[in-house]
């Protein structure tokens, strides 16, 4: 974020309130905090209106999102309440007493522009007395967010377009639309859920979906299953924030490796193109036993694909889900080859910045159980560039219960620290089978990892030392100051819990 | 999803042969809209349990084919699109039909009729008329079909591709070469008419 106006991509104006004219210009992935706090990028600790935490706002020009961090008084885009929303050239974003514009400099080529309340929508079936805008096709939008990842709801495009509720057949056509890319990206809605979301329409999309289903001639389900040079693509084996991992065959030597492609969110350029495939390839050079290996990356026919060691097993996620909470030796069996990965990384300057359960691949060695850290680093070299879209929350990111305070308020600086926490918070999870925090809501989420200290071990698992606990949550501390100096020093306390075993 | 027809290249292909009077191509046509009305036919009588020990399918589908080939030789339709439509207003009909026949006052089992009580008490299995629930479903799809014949063209365009020949919206948007979401658009817009035409009483389909 810059406080200057110079060439640059997404602008957020103070247009009312005590701090009226500032200006803040953002031209990479970050994020921007809002509130009372002194630690809020945007502070106004005299305005009564505002909440300690008030929202939160993701930037990766030209795209921005704001949350809503459960604040008292709402926050407010185009007059309405919001919780979470993506803004759109001209929004005004008002909390308590101030009003934001956000512009997006490259409006022309990716945001769309804000809605009027004459537009208009291509297809829809109502005269229209006046058009002062060019029509828009919400089919091609929603096919293109999806396709990219982004997988918007038609409940998004409902709050987006509020003259949607009056229009059947626009909100039935993105009904339509996104029974069928669901189905594109492999899952399997029932109509049912559809007749529950939208029971003003139950009936009418009964009719509708039940002539619906996978269709294999769908020209764009060609790009669910993309064709790499030099690999054959097996089968569909996980899904993740960044995209879908297949097995596949590399056809060099017929090794089975995992092959996970990234779908953009926006179309980059070449330089940005260039910039993330060179960072990529630098994490070639992390060869660890508990790290996964990184092969190869490119791009076909649009497509960004990443070539890794095929870990044949189950993620530590899934793993507590079946088995519910590990008892204490299994769980440091898990995590003492991960911290060991973290610190060797730590140690050459590497931050993996995406360290939670669905990364821990569990698998057995020839010594036993053990785990492997899988997408190393690509988490910061992909959310450093302008592929991912918005990532902190929504329908397309993962989980926000990992992530450290830190990194919610600083996304673009994240240290080593912001893995300790993510790392302790993981282990926390594989003793309780449960998250930090309980909350109803990405927004009350963000909220409570900002404000509040997490649940206490002891309180979830009253069987275990309290010592570890302790240890545990001083991994956890909110200002990484407290935390552990080193991952290394934090290993070397919980070695005291059981013998960390070598596998 | 059934894909009765061949891709759109390779059924102009065939319209062409039948306008030059290859009976063979017309057989295979008439073939593909057989089988895509013994399946809608199937589905439209799946509340019918017994219907398959007393009606045989054959029949019902030799008449439609009758029907289509004497269309046919009255008609020659001169584009892929002009066939399919004619062979999807014939599937319609046909079901139309079987759903007054079934759904009328002559609902009655043909062979339960002639059987006297004691032999009826013999095969307990066989029912004398259907359920009111089947019957209802039954008069539901009578209505369907007819709703179907009163939208606008484009759209029932759309629904008999894609319901009476079973096509996926990418080959109807080939065929009528236009953008899929257009297709889909229409297909919408046409749910919402016959949902309304039917008031919400919609067939299981």
């Amino acid at each position: 974020m810059r406080q200057e106006t110079a060439a640059m991509d997404v602008t957020l104006t103070v247009v009312e309130g005590p701090q009226a004219g500032r200006v803040f210009v953002f031209d990479r992935h970050d994020t921007f905090l809002v509130g009372r706090s002194v630690e809020a990028h945007f502070s106004l600790p005299d305005d009564p209106y505002f909440s300690r935490v008030h929202f939160l706002l993701e930037v990766n020009p030209p795209l921005c999102r704001v949350t809503d961090l459960n604040s008292r008084n709402k926050t407010f885009v185009n007059q309405r309440p919001v919780k979470e929303i993506d803004l759109h050239n001209g929004d005004r974003i008002r909390a308590g007493r101030t009003v934001f514009r956000f512009a997006a400099a490259s409006a022309s080529a990716s945001a769309p522009p804000s809605p009027e309340h004459d537009v208009t929508f291509i297809g829809e079936s109502i005269p229209t007395p006046s058009r002062s805008t060019e029509p828009i096709d919400l089919l091609e939008e929603q096919e293109r967010a999806w396709l990219r990842g982004l997988c918007p709801r038609v409940e998004h495009y409902l709050e987006r377009f509020p003259q949607l509720a009056q229009r059947d057949q626009s909100v039935l056509d993105l009904i339509c639309g996104e029974f069928e890319l669901r189905g594109i990206r492999g899952e399997d809605p029932a109509p049912k859920e559809y007749e529950q979301r939208f029971p003003a329409l139950a009936g009418v999309i009964r009719l509708a979906l039940s002539q619906l289903g996978r269709d294999p001639t769908d020209a764009r389900f060609k790009s669910a299953n993309p064709v790499v040079p030099g690999y054959e693509i097996r089968e569909q084996i996980g899904k993740g924030g960044m995209g879908v991992i297949f097995r596949a065959a590399r056809l060099a030597d017929g090794a089975e490796v995992a092959l996970k492609t990234i779908r953009p969110a926006m179309t980059p350029d070449s330089v940005a193109l260039e910039r993330f495939l060179r960072e990529a390839r630098i994490l070639k050079k992390l060869e660890h036993p508990h790290i996964v290996r990184f092969h190869d990356m490119g791009e076909a026919d649009g497509v960004f694909y990443i070539v890794m060691e095929l870990v044949p097993g189950i993620d530590a996620a899934r793993l507590v889900r079946r088995e519910g909470p590990l008892p204490l030796p299994r769980a440091l069996a898990l995590m003492s080859p991960i911290l060991e990965a973290l610190a060797y990384a730590h140690e050459r300057g590497f931050i993996h910045r995406d360290v939670k359960p669905a990364n821990l691949l569990v698998y057995q060695s020839e010594k036993g159980e053990s785990a492997k850290l899988a997408d190393f680093g690509l988490a910061r070299t992909y959310q450093a560039s302008t592929l991912c879209g918005l990532t902190l929350s929504g329908e397309s990111a993962g989980t926000p219960q990992y992530m450290s305070p830190e990194q919610i308020k600083n996304f673009s600086k994240v240290e080593p620290p912001a893995d300790q926490y993510a790392a302790a918070a993981t282990m926390y999870f594989l003793l309780t089978g449960q998250s930090l925090y309980h909350a109803l809501n990405p927004n009350e989420l963000f909220e409570k990892i900002l404000l509040e200290d997490p649940v206490p071990l002891k309180s979830r698992r009253p069987d275990l030392p309290p010592k570890l606990g302790a240890i545990i949550h001083k991994a956890l501390a909110r200002q990484p100051e407290n935390r552990f100096a080193t991952i290394r020093e934090w290993l070397a306390e919980l070695g005291r819990f059981g013998s960390v075993r070598e596998s | 999803m059934d894909h009765s027809f061949p891709p759109t290249r390779e059924l102009h292909a065939l319209i062409d042969r039948i306008q030059a009077g290859d009976r063979q191509a017309q057989n295979d046509l008439l073939r593909r809209v057989e089988r895509r009305l013994g399946e809608l036919a199937q589905r439209m009588l799946r509340a019918f349990p017994k219907v398959g020990q007393w009606e045989s399918f054959e029949d019902v589908l030799q008449k439609a084919q009758l029907r289509l080939l004497r269309a046919l030789e009255v008609v020659r339709p001169e584009t892929t699109r002009s066939f399919l439509g004619l062979a999807a207003e014939q599937i319609r009909r046909e079901l139309l039909d079987l759903a007054r026949h079934y759904s009328g006052p002559r609902c009655v089992n043909p062979r339960v009729a002639d059987m006297s009580v004691a032999a009826r008490e013999r095969e307990p299995g066989i029912e004398p008329t259907q359920s009111d629930d089947s019957l209802g479903n039954l008069e539901r799809w009578r209505a369907f079909h007819e709703a179907v014949a009163e939208l606008p063209i484009e759209e029932r365009e759309v629904v008999s591709l894609r319901f009476y020949h079973g096509w996926t919206f990418t080959q109807v948007a080939e065929l009528f070469k236009v953008n899929d979401r257009t297709i889909r658009r229409r297909w919408s817009a046409a749910c919402l008419k016959l949902h309304s035409r039917l008031e919400g009483e919609v067939p299981d389909l």
